[in-house]
């Protein structure tokens, strides 16, 4: 019970399909961005227009993408990777 | 505001890659487009961290909003290829003096190709993600045409100047404009992705339950 999360954290279906197609250390590495993210040792800068309640927080080249607009609640929406790769 | 928003609508400034391009091939639209933009250049290679306000000027003169509306007629004919192939030689020109642009250039790469293969793929959907964009958000869509216009500056002016200490200078304000231009292209993706998937299906409260269902050993 010591481990228990201040908020409550919301798992969407994009999100989970997302982080089982990572490869094992970037599981490890998005775990604990997670859990400063739940231990508020950081924040993600706010996206545009609409979605300014969804943030973004770097993990090397993948974004994780969450929101906190409800109180006592963050909703983890997706980690993206940067579709970059030059052609 | 309507009129206001309509005008701030984005798609009329071309993506920052594609001007690069363009100023390699050469071509007279390109040739005539960057001849109008030399002085506005000169001022962003004197002072690279006075681009926004340089850029804003730019989209309160009528002679460059004209130029821009066929400079975006060109947007469709570029491939992706020498959209990548332009940022590969920005990118180069910094590498060799040490600066490291690599993750903004990435960013600015992406999110032209996202723009390029949304037009392609329908255009009439992409006008309307943009037009519903700058009509919801106009104070957002202007930042974002004030951010494009830029960043085409910014690799304008890269490819003008060859000391180091401006090149920095100008590698500065290119990275902090690239991860403001990142949370639109996010955005822009995420209003592409409403759905399904953004359903909730697991709520947890410690770090052991999210492991479990995250299946993280």
């Amino acid at each position: 019970m010591n481990n228990k999360f201040k908020h409550e954290l919301q798992i969407s279906k994009r999100f989970k399909k997302s982080f089982e197609s990572l490869d094992k250390e970037m599981k490890e590495r998005t775990t604990e961005k997670l859990k400063e993210l739940l231990e508020e040792h950081i924040s993600g800068k706010p996206l545009k227009g609409e979605f300014k309640g969804f943030k973004r927080i770097r993990i090397g080249k993948y974004r994780l993408i969450y929101s906190d607009a409800e109180p006592c609640k963050i909703y983890l929406y997706d980690i993206k990777l940067r579709e970059t790769a030059y052609i | 505001m309507g009129s206001q928003a309509v005008f701030a609508i984005p798609p009329s400034v071309p993506s920052p890659s594609q001007a690069v391009s363009g100023k390699l091939t050469g071509s007279r639209l390109y040739v005539a487009f960057l001849e109008f933009l030399r002085p506005w250049i000169e001022r962003v290679v004197d002072n690279p961290r006075a681009v926004e306000g340089v850029a804003q000027e730019l989209l309160g003169d009528v002679r460059f909003l004209y130029l821009l509306t066929l400079v975006s007629q060109d947007m469709v004919l570029i491939s992706e290829k020498e959209l990548s192939n332009a940022y590969r030689m920005v990118c180069e020109r910094f590498g060799k003096l040490g600066i490291d642009v690599e993750d903004s250039l990435e960013i600015m790469l992406e999110h032209d190709l996202l723009k390029l293969r949304k037009i392609k793929e329908s255009f009439t959907n992409f006008a309307s993600l943009y037009i519903d964009f700058a009509l919801k958000s106009p104070e957002d869509a202007y930042r974002y045409a004030i951010i494009l216009i830029a960043l085409l500056l910014l690799l304008i002016a890269s490819m003008e100047v060859s000391s180091r200490e401006k090149l920095e200078l100008i590698a500065n304000t290119i990275n902090r404009l690239a991860d403001e231009l990142e949370l639109y292209t996010l955005t822009f993706m995420i209003m592409l992705e409403k759905g399904e998937e953004n359903k909730v299906i697991a709520t947890v409260r410690n770090l052991e339950e999210l492991r479990r269902v995250l299946g993280v050993e």
